[in-house]
């Protein structure tokens, strides 16, 4: 029982993560044709930046969360400006190809010089990882992880933000509306441009805290981002592009599974579980289990 | 007549009274080799109905988007009260006071029709009338309101339809252009459709009307405009068209209009 408890916890908390970073990931391929394959990255990235600011810079917690949104919004304001700008105008076919041949670029660059940067000056063997201070909670009788409780309560807040953001602001449903219909938005006065960057903004800030969070449950090192990459992709195949309860579901789904593969059959077998799930959906609907509506 | 909401437009009004509201001339567009549209000129004066109308592929729905700025622009150019339009981006026309209801009836499918309405206000800012405006759009159009709450993709082709308008509408535009608006509708909504649109001339609207359907976008129109392979062929008032014997033979399969008297 107590068993089960704890692996419903790690599956669920886990799946908010990807869910979060699915929805990021999802929401600025609908509204700008991009596809960003370095998007797992910036997962490792944010973990890095808060393990180098918690555990060698010794910083507070909350100084270190600040610094993490600061630098990360500044990050997908800059990331926009550079790779996702030059597409605009093209046809979604161009921008799809064009963005995935330049972020792919960025991603192998970007870890390289993480990995080569962290070994010299930090350690020779990267790894980002933190610890919360509550790891361990006795509610009612049952122990449970205070770690990823918080992840589970971060990730819903985050989430319930972003939901928020989009259905009540003006510039949250400019959003949606260019995701759904580019034209028809630009016609009603919506700038694609500052949509562009708001995307990216909160995309890459999102993205960033779900590693800070990911990295309170397991650690991470700087080479991980294409698999984060694959998981993000195989969360968006299951829910569609532009879904946020679509992410959710699927983040849920591929979250618990993965918990379940490492429990029974080891860890190392753990994100064996996407790549399954990732061709078997593919294969049978490759227009995604949830129809391919939205965007 | 409806007060322009934008200082843009306002200023250019009190610059130019006398100006036609749009002015078209030496439009050239082309898509890479393939030349599209020839020195199209014309114009639509306050308060007017023009019809531009033409058989399938003749430039129409091009006309409109070279207008809008959503295709490349090689040669020409288009003012609203005076104000050049083609070097800013398409963004920006509906801060001028030009709307645009697309041809294909284009909204957001997965939002409500309240919602859609809403983004209709979206270039105004945040304003305290956004409810009266709404219940305006939903007094001419009673449907939408029985389904503001429904997906907007969930509804019937001729509300559809409604919505785009009653989105192009509801910011009180200078200038409302409408993109083949009969397209894919069934001929009784067509004929609800048109009286709208014939409403929207009572109030004083000027309107664009690109169409397919001739003849009764002649019968409407003020003037209008003939559209064939990418030039300017015939313009007259729409009456005066309808009984033209080149017209008649050519788009309305009718024989030349017996002499009056």
């Amino acid at each position: 029982m107590q068993t089960a408890l704890d692996l419903a916890l790690g599956g669920i908390s886990l799946g908010g993560i990807y869910a979060l970073t699915a929805f990021a990931l999802s929401m600025a391929l609908a509204t700008t044709h991009v596809l960003n394959v370095a998007h797992g990255n910036f997962i490792v990235f944010g973990a890095a930046l808060a393990t180098f600011l918690l555990n060698v810079l010794k910083l507070g917690g909350t100084a270190t969360a600040a610094a993490v949104v600061v630098c990360f919004a500044a990050a997908g304001l800059l990331f926009e400006r550079a790779f996702v700008r030059p597409l605009l105008g093209k046809t979604p076919g161009q921008i799809l190809i064009g963005s995935i041949l330049i972020t792919f670029g960025f991603a192998v660059a970007s870890e390289a010089l993480l990995g080569y940067t962290w070994a010299r000056r930090v350690d020779p063997q990267p790894s980002f990882s933190l610890t919360f201070p509550l790891a361990r909670l006795t509610v009612g009788g049952a122990v449970l992880s205070g770690t990823r409780l918080f992840v589970l309560l971060a990730t819903t807040a985050l989430i319930a933000a972003l939901h928020l953001f989009l259905t009540r602001t003006a510039l949250g449903k400019a959003i949606r509306a260019m995701a759904q219909n580019y034209e028809a938005a630009v016609i009603l006065g919506m700038n694609p441009r500052r949509i562009s960057a708001t995307v990216y903004l909160i995309g890459i800030t999102a993205t960033a805290a779900a590693g800070v969070l990911l990295a309170l449950a397991s650690p991470l090192d700087p080479y991980e981002g294409t698999r984060l990459t694959l998981v993000a992709l195989t969360v968006i195949i299951i829910g569609g592009v532009g879904s946020l309860p679509g992410a959710l579901i699927g983040g849920a789904v591929l979250g618990v599974a993965e918990v379940l593969t490492s429990f029974y059959a080891g860890g190392v077998w753990g994100p064996v579980v996407y790549l399954v799930v990732f061709f078997a959906v593919l294969l049978v609907r490759p227009q995604g289990l949830m129809g391919g509506r939205a965007g | 007549m409806h007060n322009p909401p934008f200082p843009e437009s306002a200023q250019s009004a009190i610059r130019n009274p006398q100006s036609a509201m749009l002015e078209v001339s030496g439009l050239d567009v082309a898509y890479g080799d393939l030349r599209v549209l020839w020195d199209v000129s014309f114009s639509v004066g306050r308060g007017e109905l023009v019809a531009l109308v033409g058989p399938n592929g003749a430039g129409k729905s091009t006309t409109l988007r070279a207008i809008f700025g959503l295709v490349p622009v090689r040669a020409g150019a288009v003012t609203l009260q005076g104000v050049p339009l083609l070097p800013e981006p398409p963004y920006t026309r509906i801060r001028h006071g030009l709307s645009l209801v697309p041809e294909g009836r284009r909204f957001f499918p997965q939002m409500s029709v309240e919602e859609n309405l809403e983004l209709g206000c979206f270039a105004l800012g945040a304003r305290d009338g956004l409810r009266r405006e709404l219940d305006r759009v939903y007094a001419v159009f009673p449907p939408l309101a029985d389904r503001r709450r429904q997906a907007a993709g969930t509804l019937s082709g001729g509300q559809q339809q409604m919505l785009a308008i009653g989105m192009g509408l509801i910011s009180h535009p200078l200038l409302l252009a409408l993109d083949e608006p009969s397209l894919g509708l069934a001929p009784m909504v067509v004929d609800h459709l048109y009286e709208v649109v014939a409403g929207l001339k009572r109030e004083g609207i000027t309107v664009l009307l690109v169409e397919q359907q001739i003849y009764a976008a002649l019968d409407l129109a003020d003037r209008a405009y003939i559209l064939e392979t990418g030039r300017i062929r015939r313009e007259g008032p729409g009456r005066a068209l309808l009984a033209d014997p080149y017209i008649r033979s050519t788009y309305l399969g009718l024989t030349p209009a017996p002499p009056p008297g």
